[in-house]
């Protein structure tokens, strides 16, 4: 099946608009349609309507603040941003959150020894913890060398170029954050198959796919609206592939598709099957797009290069990584098998029809097109078999699922996660799932297409070990290299190489490999860890017994938080840190609280300390204006390319790829080694990595070899989604907290009942890593035999009395083994774990060194937010 | 003559839970009451085979109020425009009339220690606007309309869902509840179930 190749920015005024948002004022728009947050005040203001960013969630919504006598006493959603007045909770009760009395108000330094109930706090000035920290970090960079200094951060709202920038102007390679199981995967694994990043077009699509993604509660704002509009005004098609029909779509779902977690990667791959045999995928795309029709050689696994054939103009081989990429001009030349001359040529030679599928044999040499290869892998998942595997239960739902993506005028499976969550976080066959996603969108044509998952060219590689690898830069949506716009940002990036790092992750270390090296100096000491606004022990890394003892290990830890955590407690020095947009930010709404910092000028102030040269700005304004001017500049550039704004988001130029380059006289093609989609991955097949998607089991499956599925016979699959929290963030907000007070797994009735576990009771979770308790919340929307359960539950709601569990009471990750890792990406298996269930009798532990701020709340002026129980403790 | 009445299109909501944040935060209502509950029903049937929704409610602004018969003291009144309103000055927060709605949509605030609930807040919505708990909602799925004379798109709205409009049902008889509910696309079985919390509206 072949759709229209229009594959061009749809003209202006084509997107058909859905009803306005009830949250435009009816009064008339301000001038311009802009964004109240664009026309910031002179100074702070004391009355009146203040626009700014929310930092609820990576996503950054548009919000106003109502001020009354210098004092925030609401915020609503801006209407004429992304998220068209809407605010979710997170957002809504940021205000709670402003002045709550548990927050940090001011720099504190530890008087007794790690490991201690009580670190015995003792109050400092901001100079005193500047100091001390740079002749800490001066001394420890000269002793053990700039690797064992590590920063880091948790979702980086939105400091994130500085925590790099640090670690940089020292020559430190080493940063500790969550990117191995967020959204790097996706990254690394777009970034190769496609040359850039993907995001999905919800707004437009005509088939919408939610793959293990809580889109609607992870980022209720941002994409709710328009999720939703194009369900209920557009007609858009809606498929929820999940194992929880609790997924707030799945009930609206044309077809709602289960699958056990971690075999999600067979299901692709059986998608791909009915698509191919049944002729639904698009050939055009296919032909012209990817390097599908590419022959690849059965004796070398390698592509057949036209140089293998007899002499060619020297362009042998594919050049080492980036110049495979960049050099356009001396990319080799690979052979397709044309139909009309029934004979292997030159990909894109004049009048070439090539051959999608099939064997040939080419002067001798055996070779399969790349798509060949890939329909025989698919062929090993017809949906029967997929069914079985993946626990779906019926075969013929996984072909009307196919049918129904692959026929669609337009599909998004969100393959690039733009917006983060997702699948990728936590399989540890993670590569080749994405690899099988990509894969899929590639087949029926859906990527670069409105309504598909759209490109940004110009942002790519973001890790950084891909640029220490000497390139590839930022480009022009025409695919020159430009100068680095994220070395501007970021500082120069370090030639050694991070700790551990993973074959198609450079620059990222593995996060375990640098809290087992804090803890036994091995392959060489970590000594040191700055870390702003992130909760290693307690929120996100995997196997936390070894985070704890890495962390008590450490000479010397900073952190910088909203509140103090886990981690923070076994700090030697804790830092204040401002609530965007209220007190953070390039205008903030209000004047810092107490003593808080933005995380901006505690990075600003630290650098200046240390390397004055990488931190030339006097103040942070002037930081800020630099950042605007830098990165302004950019934005400008690519708009002046054909990125057109859309509701204050940057739209992507379709079309890029088949602009013409002058030097080649060919289409510019895709920045990947081919120049196309990439079916066949050159760069996976350099690393020695199987460069066609295929499956295997999770590391702990119920159906794979070994004992362990007899010992822990149910699947866990750890971070779900809850609405109103952001990760381990918010639990200690009674608005929040009140919705979802208890730490709670979810279980099917049946499973629950063959071990004895009693709704709403407390219950041990096990894996052979470690077992928490949790309530148990059971309902028939869960596949039977899955467990599943959001994390983070560190925190205490004083004013609601609910406890916090610290690190070792309810907290996910304790479960999370960190033996295996997916071998290309470094991911941790959280999301496909085999576990075990049995009631408890007693509750978890409470964290027995809460603290509850050090700012006396009368002196704020805020909203007080009172102690009340809540009138009936209601289960979700 | 107006008819103020909330309609909730229940194929969009997706149970995020703005509207009760929303709600409290523009009233400063202490922590852990709530005037909009996000009530999940469902999901029935077996795996996969199952129907379920997310239901918010709030006062009902009921024809024959419950609340407004069990108030001792007559705080609790009926005003022109059918909204069921309580005087905070004559209220005595005895919370007669909580356990009087069948709603579950009534509290008596701790710290005023008067009864208080949902009243569409015509205070805080501007002219021709929607009340906070509509502007925020996510999904987009309530809307304050007047039936006497609804706005385009809730014509629309009305109009489209056809037979596929709901009142809450209660044990206590027919106390004509206000709030409209929309609810058309469940295409899975277990929908008579679903639908057991509501009665057809005669409209």
């Amino acid at each position: 099946m072949t759709k229209p190749t229009e594959t061009t920015s749809i003209p202006p005024g084509s997107e058909k608009q859905g009803r306005p948002h009830p949250g435009a004022p009816a009064s008339g728009p301000p001038p311009g349609n802009l964004p109240l947050f664009m026309q910031p005040p002179e100074g702070f203001v004391t009355e009146g309507v203040v626009g700014g960013r929310c930092y609820g969630c990576h996503t950054q919504c548009g919000l106003r603040a109502h001020l009354a006598g210098g004092t925030v006493v609401r915020v609503e959603g801006e209407p004429f941003f992304r998220n068209m007045g809407a605010l979710c909770p997170k957002g809504l009760a940021s205000v709670a959150k402003l002045y709550a009395p548990d927050r940090l108000n001011y720099p504190m330094k530890r008087t007794r020894p790690k490991g201690e109930k009580d670190p015995g706090w003792v109050r400092i000035s901001w100079e005193e913890a500047l100091d001390t920290i740079a002749a800490r970090l001066k001394e420890i960079q000269e002793k053990h060398g700039a690797r064992a200094i590590a920063s880091g951060q948790g979702t980086g709202r939105f400091s994130v170029e500085l925590y790099a920038r640090l670690k940089n102007c020292i020559g430190s390679p080493n940063a500790i954050h969550p990117g191995h199981m967020c959204r790097g995967p996706m990254a690394a694994t777009t970034c190769l198959t496609v040359g850039h990043h993907l995001r999905a077009d919800f707004d437009r699509s005509a088939c919408l796919v939610f793959w293990g993604r809580n889109e609607p509660w992870a980022h209720p704002a941002f994409n709710g609206p328009h999720i939703i509009e194009n369900i209920m005004e557009r007609g858009a098609r809606l498929i929820v592939v999940d194992p929880r029909f609790e997924h707030p779509l799945a009930h609206k779902a044309d077809i709602f598709l289960p699958v056990r977690p971690g075999s999600d990667g067979a299901l692709m791959l059986s998608w791909i099957h009915v698509i191919l045999e049944e002729s639904l995928y698009d050939e055009a795309f296919l032909k012209n797009h990817t390097n599908g029709p590419f022959l690849v050689r059965e004796d070398t696994g390698d592509l057949l290069l036209e140089s293998d054939l007899g002499p060619s103009d020297g362009k042998g081989a594919f050049l080492p990584f980036p110049a495979c990429i960049e050099d356009r001009a001396n990319r080799p030349v690979c052979m397709v098998w044309d139909r009309i001359t029934q004979s292997a040529r030159p990909a894109g030679a004049e009048g070439v029809d090539p051959q999608l599928f099939g064997s040939h044999t080419v002067n001798g040499i055996r070779c399969r097109t790349a798509l060949e290869l890939l329909r025989q892998e698919a062929s090993k998942y017809p949906p029967e078999k997929a069914a079985e595997i993946c626990w779906t239960g019926s075969a013929e739902k996984i072909r009307a699922a196919a049918r129904m993506f692959a026929t669609s005028s337009s599909a998004c499976l969100d393959a690039g996660s733009f917006g983060i969550q997702g699948l990728e976080g936590g399989h540890t066959n993670t590569f080749q799932l994405l690899r099988a996603c990509l894969c899929l969108d590639a087949v029926t044509g859906n990527i670069n297409r409105p309504g598909g998952d759209c490109g940004l060219p110009h942002w790519r590689w973001i890790t950084g070990g891909w640029k220490r690898q000497g390139g590839p830069r930022t480009m022009t949506p025409w695919g020159a290299p430009d100068d680095d716009l994220s070395v501007k940002l970021e500082g120069p990036h370090p030639q050694a190489p991070a700790l551990g790092e993973y074959p198609l992750q450079p620059g990222l270390p593995s996060m375990i490999g640098c809290f087992n090296a804090m803890k036994t100096g091995k392959p060489y000491p970590i000594k040191a860890y700055v870390k702003v606004q992130g909760n290693p022990l307690g929120g996100w890394c995997e196997d936390q017994a070894t985070v704890r003892e890495g962390l008590l290990a450490l000479d010397f830890l900073v952190d910088m938080d909203l509140h103090l955590t886990p981690t923070g407690h076994l700090a030697d020095i804790v830092l204040p840190a401002g609530l965007g947009p209220f007190e953070r930010g390039e205008h903030p709404i209000i004047e810092p609280l107490y003593e808080r910092w933005s995380d901006e000028r505690f990075y600003i102030e630290l650098g200046k300390r240390l390397a004055p040269q990488w931190w030339p700005w006097p103040d942070e304004a002037a930081y800020w204006k630099w950042r605007k001017d830098t990165a302004g500049k950019e934005c400008g550039e690519a708009a002046a390319a054909g990125f057109k704004i859309e509701r204050g988001m940057p739209a992507p130029p379709l079309n890029y790829f088949e602009k013409m380059d002058d030097r080649t006289g060919r289409a510019v093609g895709f920045p990947t080694p081919t120049g196309k989609i990439e079916i066949f991955s050159q760069i996976a097949h350099a690393h020695h990595i199987a460069p066609i998607a295929c499956y295997a089991e999770p590391h702990q499956s119920p159906v794979g070899p070994g004992d362990l599925k007899t010992h822990f016979p149910l699947v866990l699959t750890t971070g779900a989604r809850l609405p109103v929290y952001y990760h381990s963030e918010h639990r200690s907000s009674p608005y929040q907290r009140a919705l979802f007070p208890h730490p709670q797994f979810e279980i099917h009735p049946d499973t629950a009942k063959t071990y004895g576990i009693e709704p709403g009771k407390w219950a041990w979770i096990e894996t052979q890593t470690g077992r928490i308790r949790m309530k148990a919340c059971t309902t028939p929307g869960i596949l039977p035999g899955v467990v599943s359960m959001a994390h983070g539950w560190w925190q205490g709601c004083p004013s609601l009395a609910l406890p916090g569990y610290g690190w070792d009471g309810a907290n996910a990750n304790l479960l999370c083994e960190s033996d295996v890792h997916d071998p290309d990406l470094g991911v941790p298996g959280v999301r496909s774990q085999l576990c075990r269930v049995y009631p408890a009798d007693t509750e978890p532990s409470v964290w027995e060194a809460p603290f509850y701020g050090n700012g006396i709340p009368e002196d704020c002026g805020g909203q007080q937010w009172e102690t009340v129980k809540p009138s009936s403790e209601e289960e979700r | 003559m107006s008819r103020q009445t909330l309609i909730v299109d229940l194929d969009r909501c997706i149970g995020c839970h703005s509207c009760t944040v929303a709600c409290l935060v523009a009233h400063t209502a202490p922590a852990g009451i709530r005037r909009i509950v996000v009530h999940k029903i469902g999901p029935f049937g077996s795996f996969p085979e199952l129907a379920m929704h997310y239901l918010p409610v709030m006062c009902q602004h009921c024809r024959k109020p419950p609340c407004l018969e069990a108030c001792p003291t007559g705080a609790t009144r009926k005003n022109e425009d059918g909204r069921v309103l309580i005087d905070p000055d004559d209220c005595n927060g005895c919370g007669d009339c909580v356990e009087a709605c069948p709603f579950g949509a009534r509290y008596v605030n701790p710290e005023r220690l008067v009864a208080e609930s949902c009243d569409y807040c015509v205070d805080l919505t501007p002219e021709g606007g929607q009340p906070p708990c509509a502007a925020t909602c996510a999904a987009g799925a309530i809307r304050l309309c007047d039936l006497d004379e609804p706005d385009p798109v809730s014509s629309r709205w009305l109009k489209d869902a056809g037979e596929s409009r709901f009142r809450l049902a209660s044990d206590g008889g027919d106390i004509g509840p206000r709030s409209v509910y929309l609810m058309k696309r469940q295409p899975w079985a277990g929908r008579e179930k679903i639908s057991a919390a509501f009665q057809k509206t005669g409209e």
